[in-house]
């Protein structure tokens, strides 16, 4: 239990948890200080402040002092140079450049007078769009667009973190809108982290730009706002399962469901339904720990559906919802 | 004297280095090192690495948005700092570094008990945690991570973050706890 309170207090307790906790804090008053105590102890953290550390700002300042005085000799660049550091945060081809997330400040989300707004309140949200797109927002996450998307151009603003795979469609380009990025596409998939100003690409190409820059990248690589350079990296493969990491189901759609599955599955699954069908909804917890075939049968369990297996590669075509 | 803004200071950063300098480190240095301080409890480390942030956003003075937050931008750049130096030390966070210790009031004087309160109390506790445990804390107490980005940041599963922080908030409770009880 003391787990759960630890998740509770910092706010990564399950609905299911949360409520678990709260009944184990009614069965007893020993049970209730405990849970009280934890709630005491995060908060008081927050007024934290470090004993016995005194920054010597002056000293500080006079090393820096000298540090130029020593640096006088080389010419002293005025466009940011790539030092050679390597990073290793956690990008395996990540040498030369020394990149730093900037977080982007929260956004303030403009909406225009016909605009549809989804925001992910709860968990990671699936949307799926007009044109055949598929997002998923973080927690916290907003989109916006207006009536006219999917007219001439497929338009969209973000406000934090979300994973697009998004259709192809070379007539209509599909743009994104952030604070600090404007990301332009033809039909690829990837995720822009408004937070850290990052865009991670998984596949295809895609136009990242910010105010005084501009790079193009592709599959397998990344590309982030430093100050005001946009630099690119690489990305690590499987980097997009931050959208569904237990792989748990609350009436999400099945084109959801089996896009979910093929990126912790290979792309194995392939989904043939007619309209609506693709909107059947699924709920499950943690499908992760399953392995393919299983989840198969899982899915034959819930839906009407037929099954053609051929090698490694599942072929579900579904005709209505159970 | 004229009111000097943040503005300012970037602006000048180009044009009057010297003087804009001395204002950033007066203004801020002291903040980025309780930053860096809250994740990694060390304090020569911090103000080494926040020696490293000033370095690097002189070096970037040129390209410096001046409509941006600079507290914020300066923050940022600690965090990740900070968090490249966790990685470079590839430290093994699944080995438990330390047993549980409550750390140690009794070598306090009386009047030092006395005059505690909850909140001194709290205050060395976390300054008491094992290094580890303390990293992963801070990150998810005082740069709001969740327990996703910090197993992404350090490179660790996010069963070890779980385990880690609810050995934090243990620790702490107990300490408060031994502190009540000593009170009483």
């Amino acid at each position: 239990m003391e787990d759960i309170l630890a998740k509770l207090v910092s706010g990564e307790a399950t609905n299911d948890e949360m409520s678990m906790a709260e009944a184990w804090s009614k069965e007893s008053l020993e049970n209730k200080i405990i849970y009280d105590d934890y709630l005491t102890v995060w908060s008081a953290t927050g007024s934290y402040q470090a004993s016995e550390f005194v920054p010597n700002t002056d000293k500080a300042y006079e090393r820096h002092l000298s540090l130029l005085v020593s640096e006088e000799e080389q010419a002293e660049p005025m466009i940011p140079q790539k030092p050679t550091t390597v990073i290793s945060l956690g990008w395996k081809k990540w040498t030369s450049i020394a990149a730093v997330f900037v977080a982007a400040l929260s956004a303030v989300f403009l909406l225009r007078s016909d605009a549809t707004t989804i925001t992910a309140n709860e968990g990671i949200q699936y949307v799926s769009l007009a044109d055949g797109s598929q997002i998923w927002l973080d927690e916290g996450s907003s989109i916006s667009y207006d009536s006219d998307f999917n007219k001439n151009e497929r338009k969209i603003e973000l406000s934090g973190k979300a994973f697009f795979d998004v259709a192809r469609n070379e007539s209509k380009p599909f743009i994104i809108e952030e604070k600090d990025l404007s990301v332009s596409v033809l039909g690829t998939s990837f995720t822009v982290d408004g937070m850290s100003d990052r865009v991670d690409v998984v596949s295809g190409k895609v136009q990242v730009s910010s105010p005084t820059s501009e790079v193009i990248v592709t599959k397998g690589e990344s590309s982030i706002l430093y100050g005001e350079q946009l630099e690119i990296g690489s990305v690590e493969e499987g980097h997009a399962k931050w959208r569904n990491p237990n792989l748990s189901f609350d009436n999400a759609p099945l084109s959801q469901v089996v896009a979910d599955l093929n990126l912790f599955y290979g792309d194995q699954l392939t989904l043939i339904s007619e309209g609506s069908a693709n909107e059947c909804a699924f709920t499950s917890s943690g499908l992760v720990s399953e392995s393919l075939e299983n989840t198969v049968k899982i899915l034959e369990a819930a839906y009407d559906v037929t099954v053609v297996k051929s090698g490694d590669r599942y072929e579900l075509t579904i005709m209505d919802c159970q | 004297m004229m009111q000097y803004s943040d503005t300012d200071i970037l602006t000048d950063l180009k044009a009057h280095p010297e003087k804009a300098l001395r204002e950033l480190y007066d203004r801020y240095y002291q903040f980025i090192c309780g930053v860096i301080f809250k994740m990694i409890g060390d304090g020569a480390q911090s103000e080494d690495l926040a020696q490293e942030v000033f370095v690097e956003v002189w070096r970037r003075r040129s390209v410096l948005d001046v409509s941006t937050s600079l507290r914020g931008y300066l923050r940022r750049v600690a965090v990740n700092k900070t968090l490249n130096h966790l990685r470079a030390q590839k430290m093994d966070f699944d080995i438990d570094d330390a047993i549980l210790e409550v750390p140690n009031l009794d070598s306090s004087t009386q009047q030092d008990l006395e005059a505690q309160d909850l909140q001194s109390v709290i205050n060395k506790a976390v300054d008491s945690l094992p290094s580890k445990c303390r990293m992963i804390f801070g990150l998810s107490r005082f740069e709001q991570k969740s327990y996703n980005e910090i197993s992404q940041d350090l490179g660790i599963s996010i069963k070890t973050v779980e385990n880690q922080i609810s050995k934090a908030l243990k620790l702490l409770r107990m300490a408060v706890l031994t502190y009540q009880q000593e009170k009483n």
